[in-house]
């Protein structure tokens, strides 16, 4: 399986608080769930997710521990100049990553676009890579002159 | 006898005689006496069933003077019934009832103790209006509701229906919940399965290590 690695969304804190935004919000508390829908907007830190519809899943034994987003329906998630969209994304609060999948693109702020069956953005190093079916990716060479 | 006693004695047998002053005194009495016993008696029977002289009064109910604070109670308490048959009692510092014809009741620092499945719950708040016919309070003003085994709610100007055990909110809605803190045009929370629906631009802020909200 090819891997194509790329310096994108280095250190981010995964513990900071999350706001999310959206038209209709469900709280259920006994199945430590959050159902978002309708333009869905989730900011955490400098990450931003916008998705059709998001599910939150989060623990709260001692204090609230969110364990995973999911979103689906035209994901995008952006964070500084550097853009990934997809069809759904799991944003993993414990492994600190995000994975894209269906038809799956990272666009980075210098013009290189990255395509792929899956992406996994790891937060902690910024390093995401593509993997699974095709990759092709696109690069911008900075012209030395 | 001197002259002055026999003219005394002819003065009492002239009094005395037969036909005299006294005897026409005693004769007009012997007669006016009893017609006047007989006429009392007359009046006390006929007076009180003559119409004219009616003597009991009618209270008109709509005349009456009707004070407009009808009930005024304090440490009230008004028990019911949810639709699963459990006992929920509604207690309050002061109530104040308008008026017989409104079943609403104004109350100050009124709280709600109900049974859920999981155990009992409160509603607590400095105002609310209860409508013991619809059985819900219309809160003005804060509101917190608190569940077993920590579970908080705390928001505004909800209406908490006491029978299905729902609180709606309207008009914008916010509150904080042990998962977050919400905000939202509209609310509708299910206080027996502990889910809350935000409607129209709902925002909702978890803070991820933020202990929950200690019981």
């Amino acid at each position: 399986v090819p891997q194509l690695a790329a310096q994108v969304f280095p250190g981010h804190d995964t513990s900071a608080p999350v706001n999310y935004a959206a038209d209709r919000i469900e709280l259920q508390d006994k199945q430590n769930r959050v159902v978002l829908s309708g333009s869905v907007d989730v900011r955490q830190g400098d990450l931003r997710l916008q998705a059709a519809r998001t599910v939150v899943n989060f623990t709260d034994a001692g204090s609230l521990q969110i364990q995973r987003i999911t979103a689906s329906g035209g994901v995008v998630v952006a964070r500084g100049n550097e853009r990934a969209t997809g069809d759904v994304a799991v944003y993993d609060f414990n492994k600190k990553i995000i994975t894209m999948s269906g038809n799956a693109t990272l666009k980075r702020g210098n013009g290189d676009t990255l395509r792929g069956g899956r992406f996994v953005i790891d937060l902690k190093s910024g390093v995401s890579s593509a993997s699974g079916g095709r990759v092709s990716g696109t690069f911008t060479v900075p012209k030395q002159n | 006898m001197s002259v002055e006693a026999i003219k005394i004695r002819n003065r009492r047998r002239h009094f005395a005689a037969p036909g005299g002053s006294h005897d026409r005194l005693i004769a007009f009495l012997a007669k006016a006496l009893p017609a006047l016993i007989g006429l009392v008696a007359a009046v006390m029977i006929l007076v009180p069933l003559s119409p004219r002289g009616e003597i009991s009064f009618l209270l008109d109910r709509n005349k009456v003077a009707v004070t407009t604070e009808r009930l005024k109670v304090q440490d009230a308490t008004y028990l019911g019934q949810d639709k699963n048959g459990r006992d929920f009692r509604v207690t309050a510092g002061t109530a104040v009832q308008k008026s017989a014809a409104t079943p609403i009741v104004e109350m100050l620092d009124l709280a709600a103790l109900m049974e859920l499945q999981d155990g009992p719950a409160r509603v607590e708040a400095p105002r609310g209006a209860y409508n013991y016919d619809t059985e819900k309070i219309d809160i003005s003003g804060p509101v917190a509701f608190s569940a077993p085994d920590g579970y908080r709610m705390t928001t505004r100007n909800v209406a908490v229906d006491l029978k299905q055990k729902v609180a709606v909110g309207s008009g914008g809605v916010e509150g904080a919940v042990p998962t977050g803190t919400f905000r939202a045009n509209s609310m509708k929370a299910d206080l027996e399965n502990r889910t809350v629906t935000l409607e129209g631009n709902a925002r909702l802020q978890m803070t991820p290590g933020k202990m929950r909200i200690p019981k």
